[in-house]
């Protein structure tokens, strides 16, 4: 049975209404297949958010480190002035795990905010992407977004793509996106073990490091939890 | 649709001097082909998502003939007090047509080539016939194979091995405003043997005030450059046509070991503009540099695709391109870097800075980063905003008014662009030509201003 | 504790050290010193395991087992100690977090159980008030943007928590001021014991004005060229590195030594 692949489909609508707030975290760990890729969740989850009053906010937070293919875009519409809308990710794909994540944030209302911050893992023949839309419309004056995408690959067989659309049409606007791709470096792994840490544990620390930003943003026994389910998931990633 | 449909009737009377060798027409019905079975892009195509080509589609262009006196006379008066003035070599074009009487061109000692590719159909047959078509691609880029399908004339210039000119090359192409809807296809074919240096310049230009009957003009140019071993190019686009005249280039890039591409992009104006810019990274050491810079106004529309494939292992590239939107235009930027899966210790870095300075302007950016490599430094940035507010709360406290603080900071921002380059007239004439069109920018309305604080 | 004997050195295939003889017993401190690109940082890397030096010769005992036999962070476990010329930064990796990790690897590698970890912080706050090092490091990611005195006292604070029995120092005085200098000397000494041993990697004196020596050794173009008392570090220092010396194949300083990166 384990080979055979699953599908969830699930759908999540968010409104919050004046000075309402909403932070909504999840974190996954669907049987991801085997390590071969056989069998596995089709994780397919539609999520959107409305900041329909003034001064409302919604936040998303998720790690997501089951799910043979994840494809998840939790969006935040921020129609009401003022309104605030967040979307904090952290995805980790390892042996034949692909996730396709990111964020819409649509601003219509004026001063509206977004802040999007996406930590992606790749290990094993992991495909990792960001795939995200920030747009300001003609009427969103003085909105503001910023965005942080950062992809972190372990060994050679992976993948990290970054895909963000950037779309504003409104001239006091600011949109500010910075993304980086990088490995672990030998030098901070040296550093580590020269002080009697050994490979696994470094890689693990430095890992959770890198998603430190992301974590942080969870109930204090969530992210406790997606810790140890990264550490888990990272298994046989470090040869 | 008409344009695709058009092409194919046109195609029936090709010119008999180009349809009499062979292997030409053998290359140009391939493109054909290739064009044929492409459909035109939409604005469902992912690489076309923001850019509407329609009109153009829909205008019947013909193949633009050759110019009359009153053309030839306007062209000088363009070359004289518009175009870059700039020493070395000149090829001047009207309407694809070259023009010698326009130009300053010798001959170059040794292998070295550089003349109108038409002659060199001629009298550098294997040269042309070797290289052509061998850097560009033809799956995703219709406008590419619609070049090589209707390919008349353009430049050639091959450089042998440690050749190195030190006088710039200065392509002009004029496209003079008219009542009718004209096309035209230059082809630039740029191959630098090992070690050999140049500096080339596309400068493409319209009429500043178009009469007000003037008809959409379209021009499709495709540029190869084949760089080997070492070899150094400095190669300059500016952009400057008028509000009829729309433009879809192609600048195909192929780069050997230790070879240096450094790119300058400046577009000033045109109606519909693509510039589609390739570069393929084959081989350690190869480092490349995009710089661009984009003042757009009126109805203007410009996209610039870029994408660059590192190949292999220990390459570079780097790329900053900067606009400034103004009116009811419109700019569009796409940056992909690939990694391939062998090309480790990659370095490739991307930055996209707009301005908007108007309420109907408006921008579509989308850096992208593909990575299949573990080994890379990789990073991307855009940033869409306005004149840093810090910046210009100091300037005002050292007694410098708003407008003055404005100009200097909008200023300094384009001219960043232009710092890879080394001091010399292309430096000074970009700067001018970047300058003059800032203060026609500010003198039409004054600056968006904030409505709170 | 240590002996180093007949050590060669390689990195990408090119000689960086060779024949070098070294005895280091328990209770004494040595000075490495020499130009740059003598292959210091080279030799206090290679102690410490860092993988691009290959060892091509020679063996190193360390309280009797063959050293080069153990990885990197068997090494540390064992009690070596490298303060690093250039501390990593590694963003998002708490100072505090990254000691108690380090801590507890090593006592896990050695049998020993985890500490508390009141304990453990108690221990650690008492140690910062004694390098004056600000409270506030302990939340910032590991030496992430640390000026660099604060990086070289955050190498001396782990020193003091981690508890080695053998310390090599590499450039530690580099780049810091008196005060520093001072603070980070004093840190040191904290550590020394009859039990303990220090390798002090230095390119100048002043260092060893802080903590003497009790035998200075030259090194240059990848051999120990001399050896001496404290003095020799004074001699050294007036006279610099390019006085005649007893080996004859090293005549000038000028000789194509790859940079070692120290």
């Amino acid at each position: 049975m384990r080979d055979d692949n699953q599908l969830h489909a699930a759908v999540v609508e968010l409104v919050a209404l004046e000075n309402a707030e909403i932070k909504y975290a999840t974190v996954q760990n669907w049987y991801p297949g085997d390590q071969h890729g056989n069998g596995g969740i089709f994780n397919f989850v539609t999520k959107r958010g409305l900041c329909a009053g003034a001064h409302s906010k919604i936040s998303w937070t998720q790690v997501e480190t089951g799910s043979a293919i994840t494809w998840k875009y939790p969006s935040v519409i921020l129609k009401g002035d003022y309104s605030v809308g967040e979307f904090y990710s952290v995805a980790l794909t390892n042996n034949y795990q692909q996730a396709d994540t990111g964020t819409k944030m649509t601003h219509l209302g004026k001063h509206t905010r977004s802040t999007i911050i996406s930590k992606g893992i790749s290990a094993g023949h992991g495909q990792n992407s960001y795939r995200g839309l920030v747009k300001v419309g003609a009427k969103a004056s003085d909105s503001r977004n910023h965005s942080q995408c950062d992809s972190l690959l372990l060994g050679d067989t992976c993948g990290a793509h970054t895909l963000p659309y950037i779309e504003v049409s409104h001239p006091m606007a600011q949109v500010e996106h910075e993304a980086t791709t990088t490995k672990i470096s030998d030098d901070q792994l040296f550093y580590c073990q020269q002080r009697g840490i050994d490979t696994e544990a470094a890689v693990a620390m430095l890992v959770s490091g890198f998603c430190k930003e992301v974590f942080h943003k969870l109930p204090m026994e969530f992210a406790v939890e997606a810790q140890a389910l990264m550490e888990i998931s990272l298994e046989g990633a470090i040869g | 649709m008409t344009m695709a449909k058009r092409f194919c009737e046109l195609q029936a009377h090709a010119p008999p001097n180009i349809s009499g060798w062979p292997w030409l027409r053998a290359f140009r019905q391939q493109a054909q082909r290739a064009f044929a079975a492409q459909e035109l892009p939409t604005l469902r195509q992912e690489n076309w998502k923001y850019t509407n080509i329609r009109s153009l589609s829909e205008t019947a262009f013909s193949d633009a003939p050759p110019p009359g006196a009153a053309e030839l006379a306007q062209a000088e008066n363009v070359q004289q007090t518009q175009a870059l003035s700039l020493p070395g070599y000149r090829l001047t074009f009207i309407a694809g047509h070259f023009q010698p009487q326009l130009s300053q061109l010798e001959t170059l000692s040794g292998a070295a080539r550089l003349l109108p590719l038409k002659q060199a159909f001629e009298q550098e047959q294997a040269l042309v016939e070797n290289y052509l078509g061998s850097a560009m691609e033809y799956p995703g880029q219709p406008f590419a194979a619609l070049n090589s399908a209707r390919l008349e004339d353009g430049v050639l210039l091959y450089l042998p091995a440690n050749c190195q000119l030190s006088q710039p090359i200065h392509c002009l192409f004029y496209t003079p405003s008219g009542p009718h809807s004209h096309v035209s296809y230059p082809r630039l074919l740029l191959m630098l043997e090992p070690g050999a240096q140049a500096q080339l310049i596309e400068e493409y230009l319209g009429d500043p005030v178009p009469p007000e009957n003037a008809a959409a003009q379209f021009t499709c140019p495709l540029s190869e450059i084949i760089l080997a071993h070492d070899a150094h190019l400095l190669h300059g686009k500016v952009l400057r046509e008028g509000p009829q005249g729309h433009h879809i280039a192609g600048i195909h890039v192929s780069q050997a070991e230790q070879s240096h591409l450094h790119s300058i992009s400046i577009t000033l104006g045109g109606g519909i503009c693509r510039n589609d810019l390739q570069v393929k990274l084959h081989a350690r050491g190869a480092q490349v540099r995009l710089d661009g810079l984009y003042m757009l106004a009126g109805r203007q529309h410009l996209d610039n695709h870029l994408r660059i494939d590192h190949l292999q292992a220990g390459c570079r590239s780097e790329v900053l391109y900067k606009g400034i939107i103004d009116d009811r235009a419109r700019g569009v930027f796409n940056g992909l870097a690939v990694v391939h899966p062998q090309a480790q210790q990659s370095d490739a870095r991307q930055i996209n800075k707009n301005l908007l300075l108007s309420e109907n302007a408006e921008i579509d950016t989308k850096p992208e980063l593909q990575i299949d490599a573990d080994d890379v430094k990789c990073s991307h940035g855009a940033t869409v905003g306005q004149l840093d507010k810090d910046a210009l709360f100091y300037l005002g406290s050292r007694g410098m008014d708003q407008p003055t603080a404005r100009a200097l900071l909008t200023t300094a921002f384009a001219l960043e662009t232009l710092n890879p380059l080394s001091q010399g007239p292309l430096r000074e004439q970009l700067a001018a030509l970047t300058g003059t069109t800032l203060t026609r920018q500010a003198g039409g309305k004054p600056p968006a201003t904030t409505s709170h604080s | 504790m240590l002996s180093i004997r007949n050590l060669g050195v390689r990195i990408d295939n090119k000689l960086i050290l060779q024949g070098i003889n070294l005895e280091v017993a328990a209770g004494e401190v040595h000075a490495i010193m020499g130009p740059n690109g003598s292959g210091k940082s080279t030799l206090a890397q290679t102690l410490a395991g860092h993988p691009d030096y290959q060892v091509s010769q020679g063996q190193v005992l360390y309280q009797g087992q063959d050293l080069l036999s153990l990885n990197v962070e068997q090494r540390a476990a064992a009690g070596i100690f490298l303060a690093f010329q250039y501390p990593v930064e590694i963003p998002g990796v708490s100072n505090i977090q990254f000691l108690k990790s380090a801590l507890n690897c090593q006592r896990k590698q050695r049998g020993e159980p985890e500490l508390d970890a009141l304990d453990f912080i108690t221990d650690v706050k008492q140690k910062m008030r004694q390098m004056q090092i600000d409270e506030a490091l302990l939340y910032r990611g590991t030496n992430e943007g640390f000026s660099g005195g604060e990086k070289k006292s955050n190498e001396i604070l782990q020193l003091l928590v981690l508890q080695p029995q053998l310390a090599i120092l590499d450039e530690t005085d580099s780049g810091l001021d008196i005060d520093a200098l001072k603070r980070v000397a004093a840190g040191v000494n904290a550590f020394r014991s009859p039990e303990r041993a220090l390798i002090l990697v230095t390119h100048y004196q002043r260092l060893l004005q802080y903590l003497v020596p009790d035998r200075v050794h030259v090194l240059q173009n990848g051999r120990i060229i001399r050896s001496g008392g404290a003095e020799l570090a004074l001699e050294l220092e007036q006279q610099g590195y390019t006085t005649d010396t007893p080996s004859e194949d090293a005549p000038t300083q000028k000789r194509e030594v790859p940079d070692d990166n120290g």
